[in-house]
C-alpha cells in the first residue's frame, strides 16, 4: 500500500494512514502559494534584490510564511540575507550555501534562489544548532530535533531537510540524535552545504543568521511528501571487505589500508587524492559499500585521508561488510535521476507537487560538467516543467535509500541525487 | 547362552569369509577415497579458476577505471575549454565595443576568470614611466598587487620572458623561473601571458590556482593567450578609434571656427556692400543736381541767348553736354541698382503683354540698329502673350541686353530677340543673340560683376560704364528670374533670361515671400 504521509499520529510511524480531521482542515483552509526568485547577479544585496521582487509579485503577499534560500558562494553573505527579510518578511527562513545551485531555468554557480510559501495547508518548524568538530554531535542532534518538533505548531510532522556544513565529521550520529527525538524511523533528509571545493565557505541560513560550523533544520508538517533517491554507479571488481573501520573512519579493506584500493586502481593519480580529495579526479570513483538489510550500494567519498592510509568518510561506515569501487558515467547519472523522479512520481500517487527541492552531489556536477542540466531536464520531463523545482549541489546528500515506502534507515550518501517533492 | 563350537573348516571358512568382508570393504573404502580425492581436486581447481576469474576482473575494472579517468579527463578538458572559449568570446564582444583602455580593462570581469577556471588573476598595465599599474585583480589585494609588481619588474626571468613576447605557463617553464613566479603569486598552477601591440609588450595577464586546484593544461595556457591578444587588439583598436575620434573632433572644431569666421566675414561684406550701396546712391543723388545745373548752362549756352559764342566754344560745350549726359546714364544707373539691391526700389508688378514691350524696346534702339545695317530678328511666338512683371524694368533689360549687342555685333551683323515658353512651366525664356566678337570664358564669370568691362577693342572705342549688365542681373533677380550667358569667341553671344508669366509664378519662384 502507498504512503501517505499527510498526517500522522506517530511521527516516526510514517506508514500510518492521516486522520481525516486534517482532511477537512486543509479543504477549507487557504491554497498554497508559492513563488521562486532567481538572480545571477554578482553582488549579493543586488541578486537578493532581484530575486525577492520577482517571488513578491508572484506571492503578492505582505509577510512569507517560509523562505527557502540556497545561494552560490558569491551570495553567501549578511547583506542578501537582510534584503531578504526586508523585503519578503519571512516568518521562517532556512538554506544553505552551495558551489552550484538549481534555479528553475539553469544552473548557478553564482548567485542565489529563493523559494517562498505561504500556505495554511502545510506547516514548518525551524531550528538550528552548532555543530563545531568538537561538538558532540548525537547531543546536537538532539537539541536540532527538540527544537524543531518545539517550533513545529502542527499536530503531525511528515519529513525533516537538514543543511549542515560538517563535511568530514561523522554526520551518523547527528541524525541519530535527531531521530532520537523525531522517530528512529522518520524520514530525514538533507545536505551537507558545499562551495566550489575551496572548503572554506560553506555556511548555513536561519532566520537573519549566516552560520558556520552549524546545522539547521526544518520540520515539515501537513504535507503530502515523496521522496526519490539513486546514484546510477555499478560496482567495479572482485568484492573486498572491509576488516576495520571506527565511526566514519575506514581503516583497512581486506586487512590492507583502505587507501591501498585507490592506489591499485588508480597508481599516480591516487596521489592527488592525498593533496586534495574533492580535487582529484578520484572523487568520480566512490567507494561503494554493500548494505545487506537494504541491497543497495552506499556511495561513500573520501573526505580526508589520514596519515596511516585510512579513509575518513561522511557517515558510518560499517566493519565486515562487502565494498566496491564505483562506476557511473553521464549516461547512468541521467538515468538515475529519471529512476529517482519517477519514484517520486510514484509517491506522488498522482498528487501535483507543490514543490521540488533537488538535493544532488557537487560530484555529479563535475561528471557532467556542461551537461548537468540533462539530468534537472529529466527530473522536469518526469515531473513537470511547471512545477516549482529549485536545488544545490551539495557535498553529501542525507536520506533514507529509495521512497519513503520502506524506511529503514538514513544514510549519508555521496555522488547522490535526491527529489523530495512536496505535495 | 548356547555354546557354539565351531568344527575346523568352519572356522577356516569363517576367517576366509571375514576376510573376504574385510577387503571388500578396504577395496570398497579405498576406492571411495580414490573418488573424493577426484572432487576435491575438481573443486580445488574450479576454485582457482573462480579465483583467477575474481583477479581477472579486478585487473579488467583497473584498466576500465584508468580508461574512464583519461576519458574523464579529456571530458573535462573539452567542457572547461567550451566555457572557456564561450566566456572568451563574450569578454572579447564586450571588450571590442570598449572606446579606451580603462573601459577595456574594466570589462575583464571576475566571472570570465571564474570561467576559465582561475582563481588569482593579475592583469598589469606597462604605464609610460615603465612601471606597472594593476588593472585586474582577483585573489589578492591592491596592496598585495603592488608589491607583485615590484618583485616581478625586478626579476630578470619575468622580464625577459615579456620581451620575448611569448606565453608560459607552470607546465612548461624552467623550474627556477616557476619557483620565483609561484613565490611571487602564491598560485603553484598559473598562466602569464604578454599583452602585445604593434608597438610591443603593454602589459600581462596572469591566471593562477592555489596548490590545491587541478594542474594548469595546454588548454588553459591557449585560451589565456587569446585573451591577452585580443586585450592586446581591442587596446590597439581604442587608441587608433581615439586618434580618430580626437582628429574629427579637431577637425569639426576648425570647421566651426572657419565657419564663424567666414559668417563674419560675410556679414561684414554684406555691411561693406550695404554702406557702399548707400554712399553710391548719396553721391549719385549729390552728383545729380550740379550735372542737371551744368547740362542747364550748357544749354543754355549752346542756345547763344546769352550771346553768340565761337564755334570753339560751341564745340566743348557739345562736350560737355555729351559728357554730361554719360554721367547721368552713369549716376542713374548706378542709383538703379542701389535702390534694386537695397529693396528701395518699388516694383510695380503687373500682366503685361510681352510683344508691345520688346516692340517699343526695340523701336527705341532702331537708330542704332540701321546706323550700323545690323538685322534684328524678333522672334517671339504667339503663345507667349504676357508676363508678370514691373514693365519700365522689364524694358530696361531688353534695353541693356539688346544695346550691349549692338554694340558688339559689327555692321550687317544679326541680333535676334526669341521667347519661348517651356509647357508645363509658368515662366516665360527670352534670349538676346548677336554674331559679334563673343566673349572669352574667363571673362564670362565676371560679366556681371558691376564696372566689369571686357577689355577688348571695341571697348576701348566705346564708352560705357560696366554697369548695364549688372542692371540687367538685378532686373531679372527682382523678377525672380535668373540670367546667364552663353558666348563662343568670334561667334557670337546669346544672353538667356527668365521671367514669370503670371503672378503665380513669380510667387512659386519665391516672389511672394519677399513681398
Amino acid at each position: 500500500m502507498k504512503r501517505d504521509i499527510k498526517y500522522s499520529t506517530r511521527p516516526f510511524n510514517v506508514n500510518k494512514i492521516l486522520t481525516p480531521a486534517v482532511s477537512v482542515y486543509r479543504m477549507v483552509s487557504m491554497p498554497t502559494h508559492i513563488a521562486i526568485g532567481t538572480s545571477q547577479a554578482a553582488d549579493p544585496q543586488e541578486a537578493a534584490y532581484q530575486a525577492c521582487l520577482a517571488a513578491k509579485n508572484s506571492l503578492n503577499s505582505a509577510q512569507t510564511d517560509l523562505v527557502l534560500l540556497l545561494t552560490g558562494e558569491n551570495c553567501a553573505r549578511d547583506e542578501a540575507l537582510n534584503v531578504v527579510h526586508a523585503i519578503l518578511r519571512p516568518k521562517r527562513l532556512t538554506g544553505a550555501c552551495a558551489g552550484a545551485i538549481i534555479a528553475p531555468d539553469g544552473i548557478l554557480k553564482n548567485g542565489l534562489v529563493l523559494l517562498a510559501i505561504n500556505s495554511d495547508e502545510i506547516s514548518f518548524g525551524l531550528a538550528a544548532v552548532n555543530t563545531l568538530p568538537s561538538a558532540d554531535l548525537r547531543q546536537a542532534g538532539f537539541e536540532l530535533g527538540r527544537k524543531l518538533t518545539g517550533d513545529l505548531k502542527s499536530a503531525g510532522r511528515q519529513v525533516g531537510i537538514i543543511f549542515t556544513d560538517g563535511i568530514s565529521q561523522n554526520n551518523s550520529l547527528l541524525v541519530r540524535g535527531i531521530q532520537e527525538v523525531l522517530g528512529s524511523g522518520f524520514p530525514l533528509l538533507g545536505a551537507v552545504s558545499s562551495d566550489d571545493f575551496k572548503f572554506k565557505n560553506m555556511c548555513s541560513f536561519h532566520q537573519k543568521q549566516r552560520l558556520v560550523h552549524a546545522t539547521v533544520g526544518l520540520l515539515i508538517g501537513g504535507a503530502h511528501v515523496a521522496v526519490g533517491s539513486r546514484h546510477g554507479f555499478k560496482p567495479l571488481g572482485k568484492p573486498r571487505f572491509i576488516t576495520k573501520a571506527e565511526g566514519h573512519v575506514l581503516h583497512s579493506i581486506d586487512d590492507k589500508p583502505a587507501m591501498a584500493l585507490y592506489e591499485e586502481f588508480l597508481g599516480n593519480e591516487a596521489r592527488d587524492l592525498k593533496k586534495n580529495v574533492f580535487a582529484s579526479h578520484v572523487l568520480l570513483y566512490p567507494l561503494g559499500i554493500y548494505l545487506e538489510d537494504e541491497r543497495q550500494y552506499l556511495l561513500k567519498n573520501a573526505v580526508d585521508i589520514l596519515d596511516d592510509g585510512s579513509i575518513v568518510c561522511q557517515g558510518e561506515v560499517p566493519e565486515g561488510a562487502e565494498v566496491h569501487l564505483m562506476i557511473g558515467n553521464r549516461d547512468s547519472c541521467v538515468q538515475s535521476a529519471i529512476d529517482a523522479a519517477q519514484e517520486v512520481k510514484d509517491g506522488l500517487a498522482g498528487k501535483q507537487p507543490k514543490f521540488v527541492l533537488v538535493i544532488e552531489s557537487l560530484a555529479r556536477h563535475r561528471i557532467l560538467g556542461r551537461r548537468s542540466w540533462l539530468e534537472i531536464q529529466a527530473v522536469k520531463d518526469v515531473l513537470g516543467y511547471t512545477t516549482p523545482l529549485i536545488g544545490m549541489y551539495a557535498f553529501g546528500e542525507i536520506s533514507p535509500f529509495g521512497s519513503l515506502d520502506n524506511v529503514k534507515n538514513t544514510h549519508m550518501h555521496n555522488e547522490t541525487i535526491l527529489i523530495v517533492a512536496i505535495g | 547362552m548356547p555354546d557354539i563350537t565351531l568344527t575346523l573348516p568352519q572356522t577356516f571358512l569363517l576367517l576366509v569369509t571375514v576376510l573376504i568382508v574385510i577387503l571388500a570393504g578396504a577395496g570398497y573404502l579405498l576406492a571411495l577415497m580414490a573418488g573424493k580425492d577426484e572432487t576435491i581436486r575438481q573443486m580445488k581447481s574450479a576454485h582457482n579458476k573462480l579465483m583467477r576469474s575474481f583477479n581477472e576482473l579486478d585487473e579488467q575494472a583497473k584498466l576500465i577505471v584508468r580508461t574512464d579517468l583519461e576519458l574523464n579527463k579529456a571530458h573535462e578538458e573539452l567542457d572547461k575549454r567550451l566555457n572557456g572559449l564561450n566566456a572568451l568570446q563574450r569578454t572579447s564582444r564586450q571588450i571590442s565595443q570598449a572606446l579606451n583602455e580603462n573601459e577595456i580593462y574594466q570589462k575583464l570581469r571576475p566571472s570570465l576568470f571564474d570561467e576559465l577556471g582561475f582563481t588569482r588573476v593579475l592583469v598589469a598595465s606597462l604605464e609610460k614611466d615603465q612601471t606597472m599599474r594593476p588593472r585586474v585583480t582577483i585573489g589578492f589585494d591592491a596592496p598585495q598587487a603592488g608589491t607583485m609588481l615590484t618583485q616581478l619588474l625586478g626579476d630578470e626571468h619575468f622580464k625577459t620572458a615579456l620581451a620575448e613576447s611569448h606565453t608560459f605557463s607552470s607546465i612548461n617553464v624552467s623550474r627556477k623561473t616557476k619557483e620565483k613566479l609561484v613565490a611571487i603569486f602564491e598560485a603553484e598552477h598559473f598562466v602569464l601571458s604578454p599583452i602585445l601591440t604593434q608597438n610591443g609588450c603593454i602589459g600581462f595577464v596572469f591566471t593562477g590556482n592555489r596548490t590545491t586546484a587541478p594542474a594548469v593544461t595546454q588548454g588553459d595556457e591557449e585560451l589565456i593567450a587569446i585573451l591577452a591578444s585580443q586585450i592586446g587588439q581591442s587596446i590597439e583598436n581604442a587608441q587608433l578609434f581615439e586618434k580618430v575620434f580626437r582628429s574629427s573632433q579637431e577637425l569639426e572644431i576648425k570647421v566651426k571656427e572657419r565657419t564663424k569666421q567666414l559668417a563674419m566675414a560675410l556679414e561684414q561684406v554684406k555691411e561693406i556692400s550695404q554702406k557702399k550701396t548707400e554712399f553710391i546712391s548719396a553721391v549719385s543723388h549729390e552728383l545729380r543736381t550740379p550735372l542737371t545745373s551744368i547740362k542747364g548752362y550748357a544749354a543754355i549756352l549752346m542756345t547763344g541767348k546769352i550771346g553768340e559764342i565761337p564755334a570753339a566754344v560751341k564745340e566743348r560745350l557739345a562736350k560737355i553736354n555729351t559728357h554730361s549726359d554719360n554721367l547721368v546714364e552713369l549716376i542713374n544707373n548706378l542709383l538703379d541698382i542701389a535702390r534694386i539691391e537695397s529693396g528701395r526700389v518699388e516694383m510695380k508688378f503687373g500682366l503685361h503683354s510681352v510683344r508691345p514691350v520688346v516692340d517699343n524696346v526695340v523701336d527705341l534702339l532702331s537708330p542704332q540698329i540701321s546706323g550700323k545695317n545690323i538685322q534684328l530678328n524678333v522672334n517671339i511666338p504667339p503663345a507667349v502673350e504676357k508676363f508678370y512683371v514691373d514693365v519700365s524694368q522689364a524694358e530696361r533689360i531688353f534695353i541693356n541686353l539688346i544695346s550691349n549687342a549692338i554694340k558688339f555685333t559689327p555692321k550687317k551683323g544679326a541680333i535676334t530677340v526669341s521667347a519661348s515658353s517651356a509647357q508645363g512651366r509658368d515662366t516665360i525664356t527670352f534670349s538676346v543673340s548677336d554674331t559679334g566678337i563673343g566673349i572669352a570664358e574667363d571673362d564670362i564669370k565676371k560679366l556681371f560683376d558691376e564696372f566689369y568691362r571686357v577689355e577688348n577693342e571695341i571697348n576701348q572705342n566705346v564708352k560705357g560704364t560696366g554697369l548695364g549688365l549688372t542692371l540687367a542681373k538685378n532686373i531679372v533677380e527682382a523678377h525672380r528670374g535668373k540670367i546667364w550667358v552663353n558666348s563662343q569667341p568670334g561667334t557670337g553671344t546669346t544672353f538667356t533670361f527668365t521671367l514669370p508669366a503670371s503672378q503665380k509664378a513669380y510667387d512659386d519662384m519665391g516672389g511672394g515671400r519677399q513681398k
